[in-house]
């Protein structure tokens, strides 16, 4: 071998050894951020998950609330009717009228104090006191999870999104945008009275009849739909504080990529979804037990009114009174839960609907 | 000649040093990327301890290598006396009150050329 041709391989293998370098180093570099991402995700979904649950959370303690307002609306109407049932009333002296004015009297107390109990109830349902109230406790969870990620401004709980439960308007009672749809009963109050007639010496009292109609309060709340057409989705997005190789990385998710993949998207934000509900509690009888044009039956039996009785009872609420049930508590749920049921609110609507989220495609979603 | 031997003994183990180095390299990198999954392995596993503690209480932090403490002021969700379907969580209050579970669970990766690091992970379900 010549000499001269041994010359250019002086320096072959240091220039080897920099691209092996190089290699592994990026190499190195995408496991690291792969780590990261993973971690990342892990984070931000138990962010996600943790918002929903403690938003739903609030939620069962509001349905709680609002079982014991119903059952004190329930007990106020049954106490008023004990009262009304207890005795013969008596009618004006010889106006010949099955109307006590003593037992009308009594029954406008009874209205007084039931209409300031769902005054109350409606309070508590409103849209801006129980569904803010969630959100409020859903956002708190979501900066308790994830205070060391860049949190966008994008997480949300679909209360923009209307196929959301979330959303103002989707629950309305009386009027009045609640947190779901409830329906006010009517009741029917009446006695039995002793018309005083004219008759040979002055005034007679007759034999007992009922009241000539019987009066009708706003009583006790029933809700219409059963579950689930309450649960709370939150989305929360946030993206990684650090990230390796991602040269066009940007926190607010305006640019580049977790792998500097995209400079035209978005994807330096991460999105996760949580979905959690309220449930094993009732605020009162649903639609699918009760009739609810005001007669208000339950499978034949008297729940609240009864047409065919001669008065009103009060045990006539026993039934109703079954159904209250403050035991809401909060399970977490999913995505794809409710899809193909005759559930009002669908997540995957919510999430296609949504006009302010990141995630837009409910098949993305595979929670 | 003397020219030419010098060359080729000069040359003698340049390929077994090369050799030597890139493996050495490539084994550093291969045990990197083993801690670095194992470091994904125990941040997962503190993540799910620490969420599924906040939802269910402690049962859930034990287990090989889980060191943890559970904070729980206030009842936890889990009620493991509840009956009923699905039923293993507590009955909400019927109040609007604050509420705070929870759970912070640790794991560390495998001790191995690069040490091993702990991780731990608070998960929180709260209103405040």
């Amino acid at each position: 071998m010549k000499p001269g041709t041994q010359r250019p391989r002086r320096g072959q293998a240091a220039v080897l050894i920099a691209l092996c370098m190089f290699s592994l180093v990026v190499f190195l570099a995408f496991a690291t951020n792969m780590g990261i991402l993973v971690n990342d995700k892990i984070r931000i979904q138990n962010a996600a998950d943790m918002g929903a649950y403690s938003a739903a959370y609030r939620e069962a303690q509001v349905l709680n609330r609002l079982t014991r307002i119903n059952q004190e609306i329930l007990n106020e109407a049954k106490r008023c009717r004990q009262v009304l049932e207890g005795r013969i009333w008596q009618g004006v002296p010889c106006e010949c009228q099955a109307i006590a004015p003593d037992a009308d009297a009594f029954i406008q107390g009874c209205e007084s104090r039931l209409q300031a109990l769902e005054s109350q109830f409606l309070a508590e349902a409103e849209y801006t006191a129980s569904v803010g109230s969630m959100l409020s406790a859903g956002r708190a969870a979501l900066d308790a999870n994830v205070s060391d990620l860049s949190m966008t401004s994008g997480s949300h709980f679909f209360e923009s999104s209307p196929a959301s439960p979330t959303s103002q308007g989707s629950g309305v009672t009386k009027s009045v945008p609640t947190l779901t749809t409830f329906e006010q009963l009517q009741s029917y109050f009446d006695y039995f009275v002793m018309p005083s007639c004219p008759c040979l010496i002055g005034c007679c009292y007759q034999p007992q009849v009922p009241r000539i109609q019987p009066i009708t309060l706003g009583s006790y709340f029933i809700k219409p739909d059963r579950d689930p057409d309450m649960w709370v989705m939150a989305e929360a997005s946030g993206a990684m504080k650090t990230s390796y190789l991602d040269i066009a990385y940007s926190p607010s998710g305006g640019d580049g990529g977790y792998f500097g993949g995209s400079s035209t998207g978005s994807d330096d934000v991460m999105t996760a979804i949580g979905v959690a509900k309220p449930f094993d509690g009732s605020v009162g009888p649903t639609a699918q037990f009760i009739d609810v044009d005001g007669s208000s039956r339950l499978d034949g039996f008297a729940a609240g009114n009864n047409e065919a009785s001669p008065i009103q009872y009060s045990f006539q609420f026993l039934v109703p009174e079954t159904f209250m049930q403050p035991t809401y508590r909060a399970r977490l749920a999913g995505v794809h839960e409710w899809e193909g049921s005759t559930a009002d609110f669908n997540p995957a609507d919510a999430i296609s609907s949504n006009p302010v989220g990141r995630t837009s495609d409910p098949s993305r979603i595979h929670h | 000649m003397i020219r030419r031997a010098s060359i080729t003994k000069r040359r003698r183990g340049q390929a077994a040093v090369e050799t030597m180095l890139l493996t050495f390299m490539v084994m550093v990198v291969l045990l990197g990327v083993v801690h670095l999954f194992s470091l994904t392995w125990a941040s997962q596993n503190a993540h799910i301890r620490a969420r599924e503690a906040a939802f269910h209480g402690d049962a859930f932090l034990t287990g090989t290598k889980a060191s943890s403490q559970f904070i729980q002021p206030g009842s936890a969700p889990f009620d493991p006396g509840m009956p009923g379907p699905g039923g293993n969580y507590t009955v909400a209050e019927d109040s609007i009150t604050p509420f705070q579970f929870s759970a912070t669970a640790t794991d560390e990766s495998r001790d191995d050329l690069f040490g091993s690091q702990q991780i731990e992970v608070t998960a929180t379900i709260t209103s405040n």
